[in-house]
């Protein structure tokens, strides 16, 4: 979810206060990138949070700060060392392949946002699932949307869970709220996501297992335990 | 016909089956019960349409309503559960309010709905 310091309504202490009474364990604080101090700056707020919550940064790389894909790539490569979460806006099609075919990226969000498509194909869904990057349920999108908007992006959402589970690639959901009153229990969104034809089990490893995976992942590879895939430093 | 005759009870095996949701609305201000109830209709009806909603045999139980804690109860076919309770998530103002609805549970009866989640005491302290 987004802070106040990029474009959102509250304060980190705010919205671990609310997470932890909505029944959260950990949440991510997934700012714009806008430049590398303000990454430094959400690092330092995180740290100064009281509470027994688990907080950690993420950035999100959007296609309105992006010129073209070079530069994309560019910003990919000075963000990766920097925060342990590298999440991009998807959307355009030319963002969610480049996305997709690189493994830096860890999550694709909302790659259905004003499109009359769900966005995804073959070749996109092929590369996610070498490339081990997982396709994100935006559930602010249904929440701000209403009647035939949402009824639209419903049907998005349920089309990719379908191609998504065809090519047996993980799924997570997330609020992406701007507001801590935006966000929803987490068993909610397991709800949201299993009406949606998203398999129970797995909508329940959407919340829990698979981020908690992520996060261990990059923790290891940022404090160089591990190597490359399949290669860890063990002491 | 001032005394309307009630239908003989069904069976236990023919009866529906059914599922109640403990809820609590956490809320900026206090929220009258008529109100939330507008809400929770809208939204439901909204999510599943009129259809949708008969097939899922939504009650909302009033009596057991509690304005201190603003948590109630609802009622629901089991084959509609989940799509309740996303719809339930849907809602996000009521008035110039911003709510959230919280689950607490879902239980197979209202007496099991009411112990599990609204009784002060609970079983564990007895044993």
């Amino acid at each position: 979810m987004n802070s106040h310091l990029s474009g959102g309504e509250n304060t980190i202490q705010e919205i671990a206060d609310f997470a932890k009474k909505l029944g959260y364990a950990g949440i991510i604080i997934n700012d714009d990138f806008e430049s590398l101090e303000k990454i430094e700056q959400l690092k330092e707020e995180i740290s100064q949070v009281e509470t027994d919550l688990e907080i950690y940064p993420g950035t999100t790389i959007r296609m309105e700060n992006v010129k073209n894909i070079s530069d994309f790539k560019n910003i990919l490569s000075k963000v990766r060392e920097k925060v342990l979460i590298v999440t991009v806006a998807g959307g355009d099609y030319r963002i969610n392949r480049a996305a997709c075919e690189d493994p830096r990226v860890d999550i694709l969000t909302h790659p259905e946002l004003g499109r009359t498509d769900s966005g995804l194909d073959e070749p996109i869904l092929k590369s996610a699932s070498v490339n081990n990057v997982v396709i994100e349920i935006n559930f602010r999108e249904i929440l701000n949307s209403f009647r035939k908007p949402r009824s639209y992006i419903l049907n998005h959402v349920a089309a990719n869970i379908r191609l998504c589970d065809h090519f047996r690639i993980p799924m997570i959901i997330s609020s992406d709220a701007k507001s801590a009153w935006e966000l929803r229990p987490p068993r909610e969104m397991v709800s949201m996501a299993n009406s949606l034809g998203l398999d129970l089990g797995k909508a329940f490893a959407a919340v829990t297992s698979i981020p908690q995976g992520i996060i261990e992942n990059n923790k290891k590879t940022l404090e160089g335990k591990k190597i490359t895939e399949g290669v860890e430093l063990v002491e | 016909m001032a005394d309307q005759k009630k239908p003989k009870p069904i069976p236990a095996s023919l009866r529906p089956t059914r599922r109640y949701i403990a809820y609590q609305v956490i809320s900026e201000e206090k929220i009258p019960y008529a109100d939330l109830a507008n809400a929770i209709w809208h939204a439901i009806l909204n999510f599943l349409g009129e259809f949708g909603v008969s097939e899922a045999e939504i009650w909302l139980v009033k009596n057991l309503y509690d304005e201190k804690k603003q948590a109630g109860i609802i009622r629901c076919s089991h084959r509609y559960l989940e799509r309740i309770r996303a719809a339930l998530s849907l809602v996000q103002r009521i008035g110039d309010t911003r709510v959230v609805i919280k689950v607490l549970g879902v239980s197979g009866t209202i007496k099991a709905t009411q112990m599990k989640y609204f009784s002060e005491t609970s079983l564990t302290e007895f044993t």
